[in-house]
């Protein structure tokens, strides 16, 4: 489904040209559970965001169901992200002053959706979310900001997900809380790319990525743990 | 995204920084009330200057004396400070029987004070020929206008404009009672009131007037005899046909008092009433574009706030702009939420600047301010030229915060605190 073919990015800074990827070579199926690991400026970010149609590589060929999409326009990508994607992030990037329910029908809005509170309800239901519908952002607690911002990503029945640490600023508690849902929606079918540096995370999946450098230093599948 | 979609977006940031959003309305609000309100105030200024001088009668010709011109040195007085211009004159205007020329009358004014029933009033004193009321088109509320016999037999008899017989005799009736006119000092006579005009409804001195027959002050006044002899009047009023031709009547007065005056160039200045209203209308008329002028000015000052505004916000929302990204919205879509927030701002104070334009004009009409009567017309142009034209500095002022907004890159939107 996804296929990283010889990816390149580089970041032209002041002090010189950054690396952060270096001809990547990566294939991930439909369905695949990835944990990317490594250190922080391993790249992985970089990956996450490249994969995301958030940025685009220096070099290399991104194929995406068979389609180059790493050379496609800012309107084709944005589409793609709209339709396709789903994103997670650690500091759950909620739009500030909009309830749970708005966040979620932002996706919907972009889309022209007609029903969206109903779908955005039914969304947030699906996270346990109901009673907190019309909560603000700074009435939520974290781990219910997170679930907010799973339930956007959700709402378009994205084909992939990409979460970029999405634990890392969550207690324990509530970190497995969210990789329970993850885990879930890996069971649904829904392609998963997850990025975190702990490895009891990164158990959960069903495939880890290892990042330094702006290499992939090693690509273990794995057997699920039950959860 | 759809276009109620982000009217939608645009009211929520718009309510969420609530004062901020007033504050920026404020500037295009008095834009657009100032246009209203000072055009209307212009207009009106204009319709009454117009009717002021339409109420003089209908269908008028002025003949005015010259300027003088000093024999020894050649230097040249004021207009209307020749002695040219003789009461003889009305008669050989009169002889030459013009084509559409319904009469003539002559005239002197001189402020003075009057003096009756225990009262007193500053008057202007119009010493006139029994013509004058018919050419004046004058009503009579009581009794009546000068007679010829009054000017045959130089009566002191007097006519009082419809406020000096209110002020003189505010009970009972005037009309035969005695009036004093005062010249100042040495001179005053006493004359008999025998008519009283009816309110004239306009803005004119009519109502301020008294009227008095021409000969009865030509022998005492010797500032009234002329070098030549005659009787020398301020102006002749001449009424016309409607539907004649001004500027053909207009020539040929000006050959007859060329011939009888026996000079080459007219010592006399002919103006038509539609003359005096041009004159007046092109000064109002700048008047209004001025107070347009300033006004413009103002709703431009408001729409750079605008976009002083929308620029800040755009910065202050980066990361927001970032999320939507990420979640699917177009370059266009931001743009066009941008656009939408300038524009709901602008129209929004579009529509509120002009109740206000209007309930100024409306509340200003008819009231005295600093000692002038207001007269304001609210013209639909300016209307919608003030919304229009808000509503197109709402555009211009959105349009280049929201390019902005959409051509950040989401990655480094999102980095952004």
């Amino acid at each position: 489904m996804i296929e990283l073919s010889k990816i390149s990015k580089d970041y032209y800074t002041e002090a010189g040209t950054v690396h952060a990827l270096r001809n990547i070579d990566v294939k991930i199926q439909s369905g695949e559970f990835v944990a990317i690991m490594g250190q922080s400026g391993s790249g992985k970010s970089t990956m996450l965001n490249i994969l995301g149609c958030l940025d685009q590589p220096t070099a290399g060929q991104y194929s995406l169901d068979g389609i180059n999409v790493g050379d496609k326009d800012d309107t084709y990508r944005s589409i793609l992200r709209r339709e396709k994607f789903g994103f997670v992030f650690q500091s759950y990037n909620l739009v500030p002053r909009l309830s749970a329910v708005e966040q979620v029908e932002l996706p919907l809005i972009y889309q022209g959706a007609n029903n969206k509170r109903e779908v955005a309800l039914e969304a947030l239901a699906r996270l346990n979310l109901d009673d907190r519908a019309h909560h603000f952002p700074q009435q939520l607690s974290g781990g219910q900001q997170q679930r907010v911002a799973i339930a956007r990503s959700l709402v378009v029945q994205p084909q992939v997900v990409f979460a970029d640490e999405p634990t890392g600023a969550l207690d324990t508690q509530s970190g497995q809380e969210i990789m329970k849902i993850f885990s879930d929606l890996s069971k649904e079918g829904i392609t998963i790319v997850l990025i975190t540096h702990e490895q009891h995370i990164a158990d959960q999946s069903s495939r880890i990525l290892e990042m330094s450098d702006g290499l992939v230093v090693s690509d273990t599948l794995r057997a699920r743990d039950p959860l | 995204m759809t276009i109620i979609d982000a009217i939608k977006i645009a009211f929520r940031s718009i309510y969420a920084n609530r004062l901020r959003s007033i504050l920026t309305a404020l500037g295009m609000i008095i834009g657009v009330a100032s246009v209203i309100a000072l055009i209307a105030i212009g207009q009106g200024t204009q319709q009454g200057v117009k009717q002021e001088i339409m109420g003089l009668g209908a269908n008028l010709v002025f003949i005015q004396p010259g300027s003088s011109t000093d024999q020894s040195t050649g230097s040249k007085g004021g207009r209307g400070s020749s002695t040219t211009l003789v009461l003889s004159d009305v008669d050989a205007i009169m002889d030459a029987e013009i084509e559409g020329l319904y009469g003539a009358s002559g005239q002197i004014n001189f402020p003075a004070q009057a003096i009756g029933g225990g009262n007193n009033d500053r008057v202007d004193v119009v010493a006139v020929d029994a013509e004058y009321a018919y050419v004046r088109d004058l009503n009579i509320e009581y009794g009546s206008f000068i007679s010829d016999n009054d000017i045959a037999r130089k009566s002191m008899n007097i006519v009082l404009g419809h406020a000096i017989a209110d002020s003189l005799f505010p009970v009972g009736d005037p009309i035969g009672e005695s009036v004093r006119i005062n010249l100042g000092g040495k001179f005053g006579f006493n004359f008999r009131v025998i008519g009283v005009l009816a309110e004239s409804g306009g803005q004119t001195v009519q109502d301020t007037a008294v009227y008095i027959p021409i000969p009865s002050l030509m022998n005492r006044l010797r500032f009234l005899k002329n070098p030549t002899g005659g009787t020398t009047i301020q102006q002749i009023s001449i009424k016309i046909d409607e539907n004649a031709d001004e500027q053909v009547i207009k020539s040929e007065l000006e050959d007859v008092l060329l011939i009888k005056h026996d000079v080459i160039e007219p010592d006399f200045i002919i103006n038509s009433q539609n003359d005096l209203v041009n004159a007046a209308s092109a000064v109002s008329k700048t008047l209004s574009i001025l107070l347009g002028s300033i006004a413009g000015i103002s709703l431009i000052v408001g729409g750079i706030g605008v976009m002083n505004i929308m620029l800040v916000s755009v910065t202050e929302r980066t990361r927001e702009i970032g999320i939507r990204r990420a979640v699917g919205a177009l370059s266009k879509d931001i743009r066009l939420q941008f656009i939408s927030e300038a524009l709901v701002v602008t129209i929004g104070a579009g529509i509120i600047g002009v109740i206000v334009g209007i309930a100024i004009a409306v509340i200003v009409n008819g009231r005295m301010i600093a000692g002038q009567q207001m007269a304001t017309v609210i013209e639909l142009w300016s209307v919608l030229v003030a919304f229009g034209v808000s509503s197109i500095v709402g555009l211009i002022s959105g349009s280049y915060p929201a390019h902005r907004a959409s051509k950040l890159d989401p990655i480094v939107a999102l980095r952004t605190d």
